[in-house]
């Protein structure tokens, strides 16, 4: 058998098995393949809506056309209720999340680092995160009031729980063996907790930022439902607009705005994560 | 040519002596140590160490003593009682005479597991230790590469854990361990997950760095060509608990194979023999302890 034709082999073979492992258990795809599949879902979607409304099969108003949604986005741009609601909105998000950041790193650190933080505090922040926070509104408002600080306060309030337990979970799941061998090397325990722990588990509380970033962006539209003058407006209230106004294109709109802002910014977590902190 | 000197170490391993009395000063000591483990309280606890004793003297040039045994002996436990990582139960542990408290600066420990840190490059993992001692950037950024050349991968201190071969990660671990410049190197099976060729070029870098370095090194492992290859005292352990009594089969091996020795000395017939004389002596002491726990 000639060299090349052994070449060809291995390549039909190595082809036959990325093929299989694509629907094989926890089977990787080339980027690519991974890419174009997740455009024809996309694309099935749109296919879908667009049946669904051109066709009338649901009402109009139920379900607006996509070309309704277009026209609806065009005229939101040019009323200045598209972009500075986004940014308004985009900028509460970015402020609570270094809250939550902040102040849910430190705790969850430490939670995970020291039995006794943990079973101090693991009880209320359990049950601080089973609490609805639709639930808490009307004490928010009591608290902080209705402005900037009330609405920033109260995203906050949806996501640090979360982000202390996910970063007292990836504290807890870093590798023994490095404590160990720093401990061996002379660390104390200041120097394990920052040195060793905290990098240890960089990269999942890089991801926890993603997940936080996540459910903020689905309380934000709550928070903005409160006190939403035209001169503070955000998607929010723009959404809360389309619903008073029965404007279902609007609603769809910012719907789908929070979606993609929502989807790029997790994009851009996760490509920081591959490309710094990919361990 | 070798023959004599092996038939000698064979009836050390068959009949044991009475150890002489031994005044020489000693680095590491276990002074009737007991060490148990526990999973549950209301679990029996699994005796490890039971009224053990042990003594590993100093010597010019640092000895190379290596700990040999079936999985799950309690070999690593030894380790971790002198890294201080573990306190004795009941007894004393010394090193140089002192009572261990702690993890200490005399000794560092080569685990098994590949256990670079994934967050630095190869040059700040080597860094570490010394980092922690308070070093400063240039010496210590010095003794790293100084190391990494040791150890063959001076060209590669830039690159992260995640881009190495498993036995350049733990040839960085070993380059780590060793710039701190313990007194006592452990090393616990740092070999046992690489291939054999890698492992025999392992083996080979390591006689040549204790060469260099003069640090005692206590080398756990349970494959008995490795442990005469590297050892110039092999120190054979039964099945657990390990006891006082029962580390007797000790071997000089500088004086059977020499100081130096090449990959190839696993060929030779005495290295055979001895190999062979050990695997007995394992099998024997295992049978015994089965016969007894069955009584």
């Amino acid at each position: 058998m000639s060299s090349s034709s052994q070449d060809d082999l291995v390549s039909e073979s190595t082809s036959d098995v990325t093929r299989r492992a694509r629907f094989s258990i926890r089977g990787r795809m080339p980027r690519r393949v991974d890419a174009l599949i997740g455009f024809v879902g996309i694309l099935a979607f749109v296919i879908l809506w667009c049946a669904l409304s051109y066709g009338e099969v649901v009402s109009r108003f139920a379900l607006p056309t996509p070309t309704s949604i277009g026209q609806t986005f065009v005229r939101l741009y040019e009323s200045g209720q598209l972009v500075m609601p986004i940014a308004r909105s985009l900028w509460r998000v970015l402020r609570a999340l270094l809250l939550v950041v902040v102040i849910g790193v430190p705790i969850g650190v430490l939670m995970g680092a020291f039995a006794p933080v943990d079973a101090f505090l693991r009880k209320l922040v359990n049950g601080a995160k089973a609490v609805p926070i639709t639930g808490l509104t009307a004490l928010v408002t009591l608290w902080m009031g209705l402005e900037e600080r009330g609405k920033v306060f109260y995203i906050f309030l949806g996501a640090v729980f979360y982000m202390i337990i996910l970063v007292k979970n990836a504290i807890v799941s870093v590798n023994e063996e490095y404590t160990r061998v720093a401990l061996d090397l002379g660390a104390n325990r200041r120097q394990i907790v920052t040195r060793v722990l905290f990098f240890g588990a960089l990269p999942q509380i890089w991801e926890a930022v993603a997940v936080c970033s996540g459910i903020m962006w689905t309380y934000i539209v709550l928070a903005e439902f409160l006190n939403s003058s035209a001169a503070n407006q955000g998607m929010g209230g723009v959404l809360q607009n389309g619903l008073r106004l029965s404007q279902p294109p609007q609603v769809y709109c910012m719907l789908i705005a929070i979606a993609l802002i929502s989807s790029l910014t997790d994009f851009v977590i996760h490509f920081f994560r591959k490309k710094f902190f990919n361990w | 040519m070798s023959e004599a000197p092996a038939a000698q170490s064979k009836n050390e391993t068959r009949t044991p002596e009475p150890r002489p009395v031994d005044d020489r000063p000693s680095i590491v000591e276990f002074i009737n140590v007991s060490k148990r483990f526990r999973e549950k309280k209301t679990e029996p606890a699994l005796e490890v160490l039971k009224n053990f004793e042990f003594k590993v003297e100093q010597k010019d040039g640092g000895a190379f003593v290596v700990l040999l045994g079936p999985s799950g002996c309690g070999k690593s436990t030894i380790l971790t009682l002198i890294s201080g990582l573990a306190l004795a139960d009941e007894g004393q542990v010394l090193i140089k005479g002192k009572r261990v408290t702690g993890p200490a600066p005399d000794s560092a420990t080569v685990p098994q597991a590949y256990t670079c840190f994934p967050w630095l490059t190869v040059l700040k993992n080597v860094e570490f230790g010394l980092t922690l001692q308070g070093t400063n950037r240039k010496e210590r950024k010095d003794i790293a590469m100084e190391y990494l050349k040791k150890v063959g991968l001076e060209d590669r201190w830039s690159a992260h854990p995640q881009q190495l071969s498993g036995g350049m990660k733990q040839r960085v671990a070993i380059a780590r361990t060793l710039a701190t410049k313990p007194s006592i190197v452990l090393m616990d099976e740092p070999f046992g997950a690489l291939d054999a060729q890698t492992r025999s070029e392992m083996q080979q870098m390591l006689l040549k760095l204790r060469d260099e370095e003069k640090s005692t090194i206590i080398f756990v492992t349970h494959d008995i060509t490795e442990s005469l290859l590297l050892g110039d005292r092999v120190v054979v352990f039964p099945a657990r608990p390990i006891t006082g009594g029962s580390f007797h089969d000790e071997t000089g091996l500088d004086e059977v194979f020499g100081h130096t020795r090449g990959p190839d000395l696993p060929r030779r017939k005495d290295f055979a023999d001895l190999a062979e004389e050990i695997r007995q002596v394992l099998r024997n002491q295992s049978l015994r302890r089965r016969s007894e726990t069955n009584k």
